[in-house]
């Protein structure tokens, strides 16, 4: 577990280096300050529009941070030739693949925690109160980007970054589109039972980052959810268990790749 | 590198979490509702691939409140070119990418109630059911949003279809919604975000529960009336105790109810000895064709009200007053409005062949006329049935067509009407063939037209 957490930090702290992605964090910030002016376009609910660019934005550039570092966490340390310096050491591949994840994640939550605390103390500002409900929007939108993090980790101990920035994109978008997928699975006349029962069973199998999309009720706050904390715990555990399963299997991938 | 037992393990537990993950999406399913709309799939399959892709793709990543506000400022430019083909579309859209947004309901259905318009104001009948479907998906995906409840029954069934069955219903719902949120909010006291909500909703108060108590009037139902106006009373005294809601105007409402309750009481007293001797108020009504499309409709009406009244004493002057109005309306023999299950894009298609004119008219002096001008809109008046039916009527339990002090002569039902050729106790009102109102006089008059007779090029062709 050192070992893992060792690696974890050092790749914390070399993402954290990286000009692109710092880039990224400050024409989110940017964005979501500017979003601010958006809210006139609709003046019946103008703090709807601003909370919806704003959670939208934190978690369009939160994807593109997690998707661009971690397709680059082990083919760049493959490039440089570092993975062979770190190898040979008494560090097994496993132990390198999941200090590598958790660096990024760190990475990830570093740049979420820093553009949410520009958007939740500016919505607080403009609300005049501090609004608890922004903190669960983002709390949401870590863990779906851990589990975007995992999938893309997964890609990348067999694929090229090139490849793995648009199959993971692709497998976001998909995932993201979980209640189209799961109305195409309910059963109606017009359809094949054989159909019905793939679009069922895709739904359940696909990475659902529609679960963790639970911006409506923060924009619209006189929408009452119930047994809210079970829900997050429930989708929380689904983000644990669904990169768990991905990242073992990117362990048994990358321990029989040759390097 | 791992040891064979090691892998096989591995590969054991992969196949494993697949069941958990499973599980997890199973138990997710039936929490997404609260988060997203839940439509038929054909429904959200047109939607995603009617949207623009500069939209679609933001729509599916988080974006959807702020592409559904973008898209109401178009659907607004829409409207405001007269473009009411592509507002419907948009509002699908927008309600479907952001089920929770209240104004949109209100306000498309409004728009499509009374703003889809021909050159002289009057509304296109055609989208009420429309504007019904929409409303009804809307209060299912607010259910703890009182006002829309209240809302449909008020601006929708109350106002737009003179439909009081329809207004209790929804009124009483939009109640319920209310006292829910109450239960809820007593149940977690220090849900700060749920007392916001609940202080929201009890501003229903006002709206809600005193319609809830003028549809039990307009419907003759005063023993109702009543207890409601004493709840909207004591809910109004709590509200200012507990100060919640917002007092100035609690207290202000207060004084409406209380207002309300007692003129009520002492109608309700006079009002039996009021209503007797009927009355006839001379009703008539004839269609003068002027040209192609282009009527006169006209009649009499010698209403009968009071023209000073002491609710207290009692002491009342009879005479002739204005302010009652007759309505018309026209549509193909045998129309009857659809009701629609959903709000769907395909059952969103207005049926172009369908012809529905409604209005109404002023009597003043004991006569009441208007020109009716159907040339201007052929898209909305296509006049391709073969038969018509014309009906006028003067309606005494509505408060658009009866004042309160012609009513104190007539009753809220009509009761005081003296029976004549023209009087209907049907109940029904035309337009409105789903909810008849029990124990409702009705002064009625139907014509059937063919297409030659309101198509026809001589002018001065009357039908009384």
């Amino acid at each position: 577990m050192n070992t893992i957490w060792i690696i974890a930090q050092g790749t914390f702290g070399e993402a954290m280096r990286r000009k692109i992605l710092n880039v990224f964090l400050l024409v989110a910030i940017a964005i979501i300050i500017m979003g601010f002016a958006f809210g006139s376009l609709d003046p019946r609910q103008e703090m709807v529009t601003v909370r919806s660019i704003g959670l939208g934005i934190i978690e369009l550039a939160g994807v593109f941070i997690s998707v661009i570092l971690s397709i680059n966490l082990i083919p760049q340390e493959i490039e440089r030739r570092t993975i062979y310096t770190i190898l040979s050491k008494p560090v097994q591949r496993y132990e390198f693949l999941l200090g590598k994840f958790v660096g990024g994640l760190l990475t990830v939550l570093a740049n979420i925690a820093l553009m949410g605390a520009v958007f939740f103390l500016l919505v607080s500002y403009k609300e005049g109160h501090v609004n608890v409900a922004i903190l669960k929007g983002l709390l949401m939108t870590f863990f779906q980007l851990f589990l975007v993090c995992s999938i893309a980790v997964f890609f990348s101990a067999f694929l090229s970054p090139f490849v793995n920035f648009f199959l993971t994109f692709a497998v976001f978008l998909l995932g993201s589109m979980s209640s189209v997928i799961e109305s195409l699975g309910t059963q109606d006349s017009k359809k094949s039972i054989i159909a019905v029962d793939f679009f069922k069973v895709l739904h359940l199998i696909l990475p659902n980052f529609g679960n963790f999309n639970i911006e409506n009720p923060i924009i619209h706050p006189d929408v009452i959810v119930t047994n809210e904390f079970h829900y997050f715990l429930i989708t929380i555990g689904y983000a644990i268990v669904y990169s768990a399963f991905v990242l073992t299997a990117a362990v048994l991938i990358f321990d029989k790749r040759e390097l | 590198m791992l040891s064979s037992n090691s892998r096989n393990l591995l590969v054991i537990v992969i196949v494993i979490l697949l069941f958990p993950i499973a599980f997890l999406q199973k138990s997710i399913d039936p929490w997404r509702a609260q988060y997203e709309t839940d439509l038929d799939a054909n429904v959200s399959n047109k939607v995603m691939g009617d949207l623009p892709i500069e939209f679609a793709l933001p729509a599916v990543t988080g974006f959807k409140e702020a592409i559904a506000g973008l898209l109401w400022v178009r659907t607004d430019e829409f409207f405001d070119n007269g473009d009411y083909g592509a507002v419907i579309p948009m509002i699908r859209m927008i309600t479907w990418l952001d089920p929770k947004d209240v104004d949109v309901y209100e306000t498309g259905a409004w728009h499509m109630d009374y703003n889809f318009t021909d050159a002289d104001q009057r509304s296109d009948r055609r989208y009420i059911p429309l504007a019904l479907a929409l409303m009804r998906e809307g209060i299912e995906n607010n259910k703890n949003v009182p006002d829309m409840a209240g809302d449909m029954a008020f601006t929708h069934y109350f106002r737009k279809l003179g439909d009081f069955v329809g207004a209790v219903q929804y009124f009483a719902m939009g109640q319920q919604s209310m006292e829910d949120l109450d239960k809820q909010s007593d149940a977690q006291p220090n849900n700060l975000e749920l007392l916001d909500v609940r202080k929201t909703g009890d501003n229903s108060i006002t709206t809600t529960s005193h319609g809830l108590a003028h549809a039990y009037e307009a419907l003759g139902e005063i023993p109702q009336a009543e207890a409601q106006w004493q709840y909207c009373i004591r809910r109004h005294e709590l509200n200012i105790k507990t100060n919640v809601g917002n007092v100035y105007s609690d207290k202000s409402s207060l004084q409406v109810a209380q207002k309300q309750l007692y003129e009520m009481q002492q109608r309700a007293k006079w009002r039996p000895l009021d209503t007797k001797p009927p009355v006839d108020f001379g009703f008539s009504a004839e269609l003068v064709r002027v040209a192609p499309k282009i009527f006169v409709v006209k009649g009499t009406l010698t209403a009968t009200g009071a023209e000073k009244y002491n609710l207290e004493t009692h002491q009342v002057t009879w005479g002739p007053v204005d302010g009652c109005r007759v309505e018309y309306r026209l549509s193909d023999a045998g129309y009857i409005m659809p009701q629609l299950a959903t709000f769907g894009l395909i059952g969103n298609k207005l049926d172009d062949d369908v012809t529905i004119m409604q209005d109404s008219a002023s009597a003043r002096k004991g006569t009441w006329q208007r020109k009716v001008d159907m040339s201007q809109d052929p898209d909305m008046y296509s006049f391709t049935a073969p038969k018509y039916t014309l009906t006028f009527w003067f309606n005494p339990s509505n408060p658009a067509d009866c004042p309160p002090n012609v009513q104190d002569r007539i009753g809220w039902l009509g009761e005081g009407l003296a029976h004549t050729k023209y009087s209907d106790d049907s109940g029904i009102i035309p337009g409105n063939e789903v909810h008849p109102v029990q124990g409702l006089h009705l002064y009625k008059k139907t014509i059937t037209l063919t297409r030659d007779d309101l198509l026809g090029l001589s002018k001065q062709t009357v039908f009384d």
